[in-house]
Formats: structure tokens, sequence, C-alpha cells
């Protein structure tokens, strides 16, 4: 359990709590980003819940720890953004950083998470939503530092989540009982939903990029089967089959989503996990890159101009493929793809797990066009693997 | 009657009555745990289990020794290095394993979801077994196997009858063989019609995966559907799946779920207005013996697995068997040899130009054959028709006793009734408590049994498949509902505890992390010697 | 009342009527009926199905299963030379005994903590027959030796990416009817003939059908017609020079005394366990071994499950569980998966068993023992007028060919007037290798006395005379 690691260093875990997530939701509200939300949610009877969502995650870590006698270190933000809660889960927390008691702000999130990352912390949990996960996402810039999260925002889209706070618990006990050599991470997609575009009813959520995320060592009975697939290999799997039906020639309009990523690293192109990028495909598996981010122009451009497809992945648990979070890829630009190859113009492609955790549901399409809306919807073919494909019910937010 | 009770010792009852009160439920069970070693370990050089006869002076006198003949090279150079036991300890090595094994016989496996493990009759063993079973040779003259022709041949009648299919055939190894066989068949009858432009099967998410893995191998594209809302296959959603290019529909009714798809006639008149052809996996065909058929609604091919709908036994993985129904005009496509008959004698017939050829080295698993016909004729018509109705009832009483369980629920066709078996989900209680529904599973093997949870990818969330067939007595449901309400509150009492489960099980919990390392892994023995060397372990007294 | 409805089957507990009854009360159902209301009227069957007559207490089943099983003449009450991939061997007593045991026959597929016998036992088969080939990575069963001959042709052409293989042509046409079955999405097969002379592979005509577009060369040992592939080595460096893989395909039984695929360069090693302790059953007791070295790349390309031995939570106390348990190359080719099913675990516990008794020396006794039947066999068959054994220079374990073609008989014909006699003999080749003329392929193993091995020639001759 200690391999690797030097005499008994014990393991260092994270805890960052957003004092104020989740205070819209039960009010009715759609989210507490903004002071004024905030205000106006307490004002209404809300209590923030996050901290004690924080105390029951840390709770169950030390109850499930394999090494009673060496917890892990617990470091925290002060008071309500984290020590309080790891306090009363029994820990005895390690407090950095130092804040306004009461008026915190995003500013602290970012600034306390960066704070971990030079302790050196191996994991870290935060208690919050979506925008608590994009405000870590923004701190971290990259840094390998994992992360996972504690649900306790409104708004819980982001794939970076447990299921609950107890199952965070016990997720971060098996993730650092490891030997850091033997832990593994999965990047997961940070999504969030502008809080005022969401208030005028655009539900889509928006991609705004990636963290690491513990890989949980889940033991699943394979009897009656072949082996089950990880999800890298499965996007592998599917960016084969992609690169293998792309006619030569033909330009591909990548969408967001690290499954798309996938696929362009099969050509042999960087990508941008949250852009849209234009390829020309050159030979078999071969591409060269037009446009890096492409705006809608470029777009438009690409459209009308000789065989073009959209290759796109549902995003989110609800399955957004087209939202109006990505303006790039507007109804102008989708329409000229379909006028000229139909919808079979639109490649969707998605792993089997994600199709699953999608389940029966369909995959929603909110392009701010409601006519274009409706003539995307009814059911479209999913490519999931190498000679595999799905049908998927589509259907207007 | 007095009692006097000190803490932590069993209270003394004295008096006339007999200390019988009720049984704690659920039981306090403790498998066997023998810590037996790796037979490797067992091993004393010299000493033989059993002789093989010595070679007669009378042949040595003519032939001398012909191995010593063989060039080096091709001689083997040094002894095999397995291990010398004498026969009675192999004989106690083997049974304390299968004593750390438990088998449908010994616990409530009402858990193993579509395996359907029902009751293996004893008496069925015996004519397994039966020198004139076991000791016959494929090859033999077949004047000298009627017996064995006709049990094949009246078996393949009665599954004829059972699945309203015109032929049958009972050569596939079990069900994965038999959904080989028949892509093989479509294959073929798609080829014989010049038909070479279908390349595609389509099937459905809660399949067995070996309908979608046959028909990769064969050389089809898989499209798989997704159910509706309510836990159906969507036939919109087949509609659109459908092509010039479809060869075949592979579905299974009911599903996994234990859901019966009211619109299955739908499904395969779509299919068959596209041009392909209708594939039924009857893997789930327990709860509808007698009461609906494979023919009746239009199927071109089916299969059944004996092992599950027709009890031979599971046998720890294997041989069980498959058998395969097709109509009229696609009989001709069926594995060689079929058996013949005549009206006087029974043969088999190999001269089949239209066949799909060999599916396996003979005829088919015998022995389960000779179990399988056994068992349908101890029930006949009216029995199939009680085992079919006894095993949804039980299913239907299993699951209310087990939706009473906190955290669990049945999705999918709320409120309805499920035919032979349900899928589960833990999903609220996994959410509430951290536990996971494979550790309920390990948990579940302190109290004697176990259960599975379902194909990959799961749809359905932290899942549970209970399938309780006709076999299980009311009182086994009971206990078996209570064993899992007994974990549920454990989970949500100390999460912990059900963490390290299992307790009273016949090992503690793996650590699976070495069985990803290519330099940990070890398949063999040898191997695992080579790359843990360790200190020798305690020669054997 | 009919006998169903005055006693309940004693395989369906809750048909008692009371405990049906309350069952349905309990799930606030009227009638059974109730639960087949998704299914339509237009699909439910109108009338019982039409099967005979019940037997429904156990000593009519009996008596019935008597009535056929008397019309078959097993081999123990014939002189049986018959093998050709399915093997008369002595099955030792506790073989039966314990894939008799209910613990093990009635498991199914549970986790290796309540059914960690089947899973060690399982290991141990593996380990075992590792011993026997010597090979660090063996598969838990799968169905048969021809499933495991096409799958190893399979993975030969993922490792290598290659996709035409050779195969010798003296196979077996049944196994070369599977094989193709299976393979044919992805591979082309090729035979290589023999040399006419000695029954071994004609290295010549592998040498020029050798090419860099070959994935894998076939190496049956003994093949199947009995001779043993003295050459195997050299055809291992022929394929391996070209870029292929050589596949040993191998009768475990001939291990004691002939050396392993390992030995001569194989990369796989295939075949059959059916001779290890498991009784013909009139062909159902086959199961397929696939074997390699221990090289994750290989690793990763078995389709089937491998056991593999780990520690658990306390310091010295073994559990097994899956290895390499994601094995990811199958997504990505488009080749993609094979399909794995409930294929034929317990024969292969029996054959760890048998293993286990039978031991080192076990092996290379019976492997001695075998080859001097054999050859006296071959002998004594050839002093018989008219009786040839074509490949009679060569080595053999136990069958050979048998040419009658001089007597002017053919093998029908003989076989049938053996038969009368009390005599399976060997299968009849003439159809299935019409080159070879009217011959037969007779099997001798450590069952057969040199009595009977004399009975066989004495009968010969007299029905030849």
């Amino acid at each position: 359990m200690t391999d690797g690691r030097p005499g008994d260093a014990r393991a260092v875990v994270g805890l960052l709590v957003n004092p104020i997530a989740g205070v819209g939701g039960r009010v009715g509200l759609k989210g507490s980003d903004g002071a004024d939300t905030v205000r106006r949610a307490i004002a209404l009877g809300a209590s923030p819940g996050a901290g004690a969502r924080a105390s029951t995650a840390v709770r169950h870590l030390l109850a499930v720890w394999p090494a009673p006698g060496a917890p892990p270190v617990v470091l925290t933000g002060p008071l309500e953004m984290g020590e309080a809660a790891a306090a009363a889960a029994g820990a005895r927390p390690m407090v950095i950083g130092s804040i306004a008691p009461g008026a915190t702000t995003a500013a602290d999130t970012v600034r306390l998470a960066r704070l971990m990352v030079e302790r050196g912390v191996e994991l870290l949990l935060f208690a919050g939503g979506d925008g608590t996960a994009r405000d870590i996402h923004e701190a971290l810039r990259g840094a390998a530092m994992p992360v996972l999260g504690i649900p306790a925002g409104v708004k819980m889209h982001s794939a970076v989540f447990a299921t609950g706070p107890a199952a965070a618990g016990a997720v971060a006990a098996g993730f650092l009982a490891l030997p850091t050599g033997r832990r593994r991470t999965e990047g997961r997609e940070v999504l969030d939903l502008d809080e005022e575009a969401y208030r005028r009813g655009e539900i889509a959520p928006r991609l705004w990029g990636e963290l690491l995320v513990p890989l949980e060592r889940r033991r699943i009975q394979a009897r009656k089967a072949p082996t089950p697939v990880s999800e890298t290999a499965a996007a592998a799997a599917i960016a084969e089959e992609v690169a293998a039906g792309a006619p030569i020639g033909a330009r591909y309009i990548l969408g967001p989503g690290s499954t798309v990523r996938a696929i362009a690293e099969r050509f042999g192109v960087p990508k941008t996990l949250v852009g849209v990028d234009v390829v020309r495909v050159e030979g078999p598996g071969a591409a060269t890159l037009v446009a890096a981010d492409a705006g809608e122009a470029e777009l438009l451009l690409t459209a009308g101009s000789g065989d073009c497809r959209i290759v796109v992945t549902p995003i989110g648990g609800q399955g957004f493929i087209f939202g109006r979070g990505n303006q790039q890829m507007s109804p102008p630009v989708i329409r000229a793809v379909v006028r000229r190859a139909g919808r079979q113009g639109i490649i969707i492609v998605a792993t089997p797990a994600k199709l699953a955790a999608i389940g029966t549901r369909p995959l929603l399409v909110d392009t701010g066009d409601p006519a274009l809306d409706q003539e995307l919807a009814g059911h479209a073919q999913v490519i999931t693997g190498r000679g595999e494909r799905s049908v998927a019910r589509v259907a207007a937010a | 009657m007095t009692t006097s009770a000190t803490p932590g010792k069993t209270p003394f009852v004295s008096g006339p009555a007999l200390p019988i009160g009720p049984r704690p439920m659920p039981r306090r069970f403790h498998q066997a745990r023998w810590d037996e070693p790796i037979i490797f370990e067992l091993s004393t050089p010299g000493a033989r289990g059993v002789l093989p006869p010595a070679t007669e002076p009378g042949i040595t006198a003519l032939v001398g020794d012909p191995a010593a003949a063989l060039p080096p090279g091709i001689r083997r150079a040094a002894l095999p290095a397995l291990p010398e036991l004498g026969q009675l300890h192999v004989v106690r090595h083997y049974i304390r394993l299968s004593q750390e094994n438990l088998g449908a016989d010994l616990n409530i496996d009402v858990g193993q979801g579509t395996c359907t493990m029902k009751y293996s009759p004893k008496v069925n063993d015996r004519f397994a077994r039966d020198p004139r079973i076991a000791d016959l040779h494929p090859l033999q003259d077949p004047s000298t196997v009627q017996g064995v022709l006709e049990i094949a041949w009246r078996l393949e009648r009665l599954l004829a009858e059972i699945s309203g299919m015109d032929r049958v055939t009972l050569q596939p190894g079990a069900g994965s063989a038999a959904i080989w066989a028949n892509v093989s068949m479509i294959r073929a009858c798609h080829a014989s019609r010049g038909d070479t432009a279908r390349d595609e099967v389509v099937t459905t998410i809660f399949s067995h995966p070996s309908n979608a893995a046959c028909a990769k191998v064969a050389g089809y594209k898989v499209i798989t559907l997704y159910p509706d809302a309510d836990g159906y296959p969507d036939l919109d959603a087949l509609r659109a799946a459908v092509s010039e290019r479809t060869a075949a529909l592979l579905i299974t009714n009911p599903e996994d779920t234990g859901i019966f798809n009211p619109r299955i006639e739908d499904f395969v008149r779509v299919v068959h207005e596209a041009g392909g052809l209708a594939c039924y996996d009857q893997a789930n065909a327990n709860g509808l013996l007698g009461v609906t058929r494979a023919r009746e609604a239009g199927f071109d091919l089916c299969h059944f697995n004996l092992h599950k709908t027709f009890s031979t036994p599971h046998a720890s993985g294997g041989p069980g068997a498959g058998a395969c129904g097709v109509t009229a005009e696609l009989a001709r496509f069926l594995p060689r040899p079929t058996v013949e008959f005549d009206g006087t004698a029974y043969r088999l017939d190999d001269d089949r130009p239209d066949s799909i050829g060999k599916i396996r080295p003979w005829y088919g698993v015998v022995p389960n054959l000779v179990r399988a016909y056994a068992w349908i004729m101890s029930l006949g018509a009216e029995g199939l028709r009680e085992v079919a109705e006894i095993a949804v009832l039980n299913n239907n009483y299993l699951m209310k006793r087990v939706l009473e369980i906190r955290g669990l629920a049945a999705p999918f066709a709320a409120g309805r009734r499920r035919i032979e078996q349900v899928r589960y989900s833990w999903d609220e209680l996994t959410r509430a408590t951290g536990v996971h529904s494979e550790e309920i599973g390990y948990r579940a093997a302190d109290f004697g049994t176990h259960y599975w949870t379902s194909h990959h990818p799961y749809v359905v969330p932290e899942p549970m498949t209970l399938e309780p067939t006709e076999s299980y007595s009311r009182a086994d449901l009971d206990e078996y509902a209570a064993i899992l309400r007994t974990i549920a509150e454990e989970a949500y009492a100390d999460p912990s505890f059900v963490h390290g489960a299992p307790y009273l099980s016949t090992i503690h919990r793996i650590d699976h992390e070495p069985l990803d390392d290519p330099e940990r892994w070890a398949v063999t023995w040898r191997a695992y010697r080579r790359k843990h060397p360790g200190p020798d372990p305690a020669p054997a007294t | 009342m009919t006998d169903q409805q005055a006693r309940p089957h004693p395989y369906i507990p809750n048909a008692v009527p009371e405990v049906r009854a309350a069952m349905l009360r309990a799930v606030g159902a009227a009638s059974i009926e109730e639960f087949y209301a998704d299914v339509p009227p237009s699909l439910r069957l109108a009338a019982p199905l039409d099967l005979p007559e019940p037997l429904r207490s156990e000593a009519e089943l009996v008596r019935h299963l008597e009535g056929l099983l008397r019309r078959n003449t097993s081999t123990r009450d014939v002189l049986s030379f018959l093998g050709a991939g399915c093997y008369p061997h002595h099955v030792p007593a506790v073989c039966d005994e314990i894939n008799g045991r209910s613990e093990f026959l009635t498991a199914y597929a549970g986790e290796p903590y309540e059914d960690h016998g089947r899973f060690q036992a399982l290991f141990e088969y593996e380990s075992l027959m590792g011993e026997l080939l010597e090979m660090d990575v063996v598969n838990v069963p799968v169905y048969d030796g021809f499933q495991a001959t096409s799958t190893a042709l399979r993975m030969a052409g993922r490792l290598t990416g290659r996709r035409r293989v050779l195969v010798p042509a003296s196979m077996s046409r049944d196994k070369r009817s599977r094989i193709l079955d299976y393979v044919r999405p992805d591979l082309a097969v090729e035979e290589v003939p023999f040399e006419p002379a000695t029954g071994l592979l004609d290295l010549a005509a592998l040498g020029r059908a050798l090419g860099d577009d070959v994935a894998g060369v076939l190496v049956e040992n003994p093949g199947y017609l009995g001779v043993v592939e003295a050459r195997a080595a050299e055809i291992a460096a022929l394929a391996h020079a070209a870029g292929a893989l050589a596949i040993g395909d191998v009768d475990p039984s001939t291990l004691g005394v002939l050396a392993p695929p390992a030995a001569w360069g194989a990369d796989l090693a295939c075949g059959d366990i059916q001779p290890l302790g498991i009784h013909q059953q009139f062909g159902g007791g086959n199961g397929g071994f696939i074997a390699s070295h221990d090289d994750p790349l290989v690793v990763m390309e078995f389709p089937s499950r491998l056991f593999g031995i780990a520690p658990t939570a306390v310091p010295g106390e073994y559990g097994f569980g899956d290895v390499a348990y994601e094995r990811t190359s199958f997504a990505v080719r488009e080749e993609g998966k094979e399909w794995v099913g409930t294929a034929a675990a317990l024969w292969g516990i029996t054959a760890g068993v048998y293993l286990a008794l039978m031991g080192p020396r076990g092996m290379t006794e019976l492997g001695e023992t075998m080859m001097a039947r054999t050859r006296y066999a071959i002998t004594r068959l050839e002093s018989v007028p008219g009786v040839r054994v074509p490949f009679s220079g060569q080595h053999h374990v136990k069958e050979f060919v048998v040419d009658l073609g001089a007597t002017g008989r053919t093998v029908a014909a003989v076989s049938r007037a053996l038969l009368e006699r009390g005599i399976f003999f060997g299968k009849d080749l003439s159809t299935e290798h019409p080159a070879l003329g009217q011959a037969a392929l007779v099997c001798v193993t450590e069952v057969h006395a040199q009595a009977d091995i004399d009975r066989l020639a004495d009968e010969l001759r007299e029905v030849l005379r």
C-alpha cells in the first residue's frame, strides 16, 4: 500500500467546499452563482448543504480507510471552505490559505485550488456543482492533480462527480490506498451552463474542458461475455471506424468532446477538447488541419464547398449533440451540410458506455432554430465501435 | 421453564421443553474453508495416483521400445513437471475444492439471472453416465447406436413442437455456439440467393453479447438498438435501422429485464419486409413453454440452451448444449450430419451439399441431449406448461418481496408484471451509501449464495438480475429476499462493513491489481513461481 | 382429474395447489394469466403442445430410457479400434467421481469467493496443462479442438496482421470444414500437401507456399493420419523465417513421450483434451485448449477467459480472478471480438484430475506403451496378406493408416464383416482422402492388450481369406 513512497508518508487528500453550492436549487432558483442569487435564496429559506455532504464524504473515507492507524492527511480551505466539514467528520484538517468568512467567491476556490496543487495534494475532493468544477478547472490550468466531485450543486452535468457523498469517500479511499504508480485516472468532461442563458431557456451545457478523475477499479462480473473495453479503447475503435469510412478529399468538421478528439488523433491532427476544428481527409486515416478552433464564418465556407460532414458526440449526461453553447456550429452551418449530404452528413459517435449512461432517453438538439431542431429529430445511427452502430432517438430539447 | 443468562454466554434453558425456537433468518452460514494448497505443493516424488497398463513382454519382444527410437527434438527431453500424488490425496484435494464451491443443488441459486439455474434431476445423470452412452464412439456403425440416434431424433421433434419450427439440430455445444450456427445459416441463405449486399445484423442492447459477437465474427456489421423509455425494444428505431443491407434481426423475448415485447410480430414483419431473416434467441424461454412459440411470431430461426430451460447441469461453466430450430426453407443449411429415420432405422446423413458444414467435431453434447430428453419426457405438455407458469409466479412473487427492500428498484414497465426474471437496480442504495451492486453480491457469499449483475455496458445502473425458475420453493424465495434485505440494511447502517465482505466465505477479498500487470500476472503455477520466487513451500508430509 | 392435477410434479415445489394459491394472493393476482398480459392473443397457443404422454413416475422414466439404451452397443462390449479425434482411453474412476460431485456439476458462474473451488480447480488445470505443454499461458477450455484450432489461427492473423494461413492437407475434412466456416471473413486457408510415401508434410511445398502474407502455419503432431511430424522443428523454422507464426496442434495424451510444441518452436499450441480422463460419449466429451508463452501481446489476443492467481486481504491466502481483464485490441480491429460462451469447464477440471493422477511417470508410460502397442499392431497387420501400412517407416503413437487396396475389398465391406465378429474396425478414409484408396485409420491405445491386437489381426486374416 505504501510501495513507492518513502518511510511512513501518508496520503494527502485535499478538501474544498463551495459553501453556497446548491443554495438556489431547493427554492427553485437555477443555480447559485452570483451574490444576488445567493441572497435571494437564503432569504427564501435555503441553507447551504455542501458542507454537510462534504462531511459525509470525509467520514466515509476515514471509515473505509484500510490502515486506521495512518489515515490520510486532510488539507482544507479555512472554515466554511472545508475546515468545518472536515472537523465535523472527525478528521484533524491542516488548513491552508485565508478567506473572508461569509463572503467567499469563485476567486477563493481558484486560489485555494492552486495552493493545493503547490502543496502536493494527491487527490482533491470538492463539494459543489458544475460552477465549482469550472472554477477548479480554471485553477488547475492543465496541472495533473486528480479531482473528484462530491455532488452538492444544482447543476451537475459534468462527469467529474461521484454518485453520492458516500461513494465519493469510497472512491477516494480506494484511489489513495493504492501506491502512486498504480493509480489510474481518466479525463472527464467539465460542463456548465451559462446562468443567464439557462434562465432564458437554453438548457444545453457547454464543454469547458477536462479534469482527471480516479478510474474506479470495479471488478465487474465478466462471466458471460468477452472482456469489456475501456473508454479509451472504445474511443479508439470509433476513431478507426470513422477514419475507415472517410472519403479522400472530404472535409470533416470535428465538434467538441473526448471521443471526437480521439478521431482527430487517429487522423494525426491535434485537437482541442472544447473547440470546433476542420480537417481535410488526405488518405486512409490521414488528414490535414484546415482550421483550428474555427468560427462560424470559416465553418460556413467549409460547409458550402464540396463534400463536408460534421462529427459530433453527446455532451453531458443528458446527451446534447447540438447546443447553443457552440456558437460556431450555427443553424446555417448545419443546414448547409445537411443540404449537400442529407442527415448522413451528420456523423454521431458515442462509446457504448456513454449511450448506456444516457439509457433510454433521446439525444438532444438545441440549435437555436426550432425548425432545424425538428428536422434533426427522429432516429439516427450512432457509431459505437469498429463495425458497430446503434440507433438513437434524437429529440428537440 | 427457567433461563439463566450471563452476558456473552448462551442462556441455559432448563425444563421439559426442547430449545427449539424460530430459526434465525437468514441462517448462520459459514462456507468450508480448507486453505488448500495448489496441487503442485502436495507433490511427493515417486508417488503414483493411477498406473497405466505395463507393456506386455510379448509386445516388447517383437517391437522393442519405439519411444526410444524417436529422434531427439521430437522425443520429449525431460519428464513433464506434473505433481506426484497418491490416489487418495488426489481425491481428497478435489473433494475439498468441491466443498469450496456452491452449485445449484446447494444454494438458492435464483440470483444467476438469465442462466435459468433449475434443478438437474439426478436420475438423468444416471442415464448420461450409463456406459451405453458414455462409452459409445461417434463413428460406430449406426446399427450399434440405434438407441442414442433415436434419442436425438425424438428430442429434435420434441423441440420442434415446443418451438413450432420445422427442423432442429442438436449439434451446437451451447447457446453461443447455437447463435453462431444460426448466423452461419443466415449467411449461407443470403449467399444462396445471390444476395451478397446484406452485410448488417440488427440486435438489441439487452441481448446476450454473443449475438453481436457471432455476427461480427461472421463478417457482419452490427447495429444495436436501445429500448424505449418503458424498456420495450423500440420499433421505430428498428425501422430506422433496417435497409436493403439487413441480413437479420437477432432478438430475445422476453429480454433480460423480463419484459415481454408485445409487438414482436411487428418486429419480425419489419425485418421480413426489408428482406432480412428473423432469428429468435430463446435463452429466456423458461416462462413461455406451452404459452407461445417462435413459429407463431414468424421467426425463421431460433435457438434454445438445453442447460437453461431444459435442465441439463451447468457443469461449472460447461459443457452445456444448444439446439437450433429452423423453418423448412432453411433446413438445407443445417449443420451436417442430420439424424434421419426411414421408418425402420435411424442413421446420420452427411450428404447435404448446402449444409454450413461441421460446427463441432461430432454430433452434439450427447450426455446433455439424453438428460434434456428425459426431462421433457418426465413432464410432458402439461408439465412444461406448469414449469412456465410456476417460474413466472415465482418471479413475480420474488419481485414483490425484494421491492420491499430499501434502496432497490425494478426499472422499466413500472407496475407491470414480468415473465421469468427481473433486472433490478441498487442505484438508490449506492447513491446513499457508496456500496456497489457487486459488493452486495460479495456479502451474499456470507449467506451461502450470490447473484449476477448484468451484461456490459450497464444500461441499468447498479444492476442485479434474479431468475427464480420453477425449482425453488416459497420458503427458498423468502430466504433469498431476507438475505438481500439484511445486506441492504447493513449497507445503510455501516457501509464500510459491506465494503470488506466476504467474511464467512472460502477466502477473503481478492486484490485484483496484479492480474492486469504483465509483470505480475500468472495464469499457471509455473508462471507464478517464476515471477514470485519466494521461499519454497514446506513439503507435504 | 389428471395425474398432473392430483399429484404435483416433484421438480416443481410450488405446484402444490395450496401453495400456488397462497402465492397468487401474496402477489395480488387473480390468476397466472395476468402475468402473460403482454403476450398478444395472436401469439398465444390455442391448444397444449403435442408431446408424448409424460412419464411422471421415476420408475417408468427409467424403464423407457432403459429400452432406448439397450439398443446401443458400447465399446465395452465389443473390441473397438476407432479413434480419429475421439479416443478410447481408460477413464480413472476418480475422474468420474470428481466430475460427478454436484458442487462442481451444478455450479455455473459464481464469484471467486463462494465458487473458489471451481476457480482453483481450473487454475490447476491450466497449470497442469502448462507443464505438459511447457507454456505459461493456457486458457479455460473452449468447446472443442476444432474451435481451439480455429481461434488459434485467427489469433495468428491478429498478431501478424496477415491474412493467409497454411494447414496440412492430411487434416480431417470435418476439421477443415469447421475452420473454414469460422475464419472465412478474415483469413484465406491454403493446404500444404503431404509426401505420399511418408505422410509427412511436404517441406518443399511448404517453402513454395510461404510468403509475406502468411500469418501462421498449422502443424498437427501427430498428424491426422497418425504419423509423427518428425520435422516439426524445421517447419517452425521455415514459418518464422517467413515472418509467420508456428501453431502446434497436438494430442495431449502423447506429450509424455513427444516433445511439446514449445520445444520445437511453436508460438501457439492447441488441441482437444478428450483423451485426458473424459469418456467418448458418442462424441460429446470434447474440450479445446489454446496455449502460449507469457507475452502480453499474445495474451491480449486470447478471446477466452484466463484465470490467474492473486493475493487476498489475508497474507499467504490464494485467490483467483480474470487475467488481462480488458483486452482492448479487440475493440479496435475490424475482426473484433470472438464469442465466448458456456464451453467445457467440467472437462477441464476432469483433465486436471487425470493429469494429477497420472503424474509425470504415468504420462510417460502412457506414451511409451501406446507407441509399443501401436507398433505391434502395425507389425501384426502388415503380416496379413494384402494389408499394407503405407507409412510404416514413420513414427506413430496411437493411430496408423491401413491400406486394403491390394485385397480387392472395400473398407466398408471389411468393417461390416469385422462388426459381425464383434470388432469395430478403424475409420474409413476412402471418401475423405481418396488418394489413399481403400484405407482405414486404426487406433490403438493403452486399453488394447496384446490379445486384442492379435485378435484383430487374426479376424482380419479370416475376413480377407
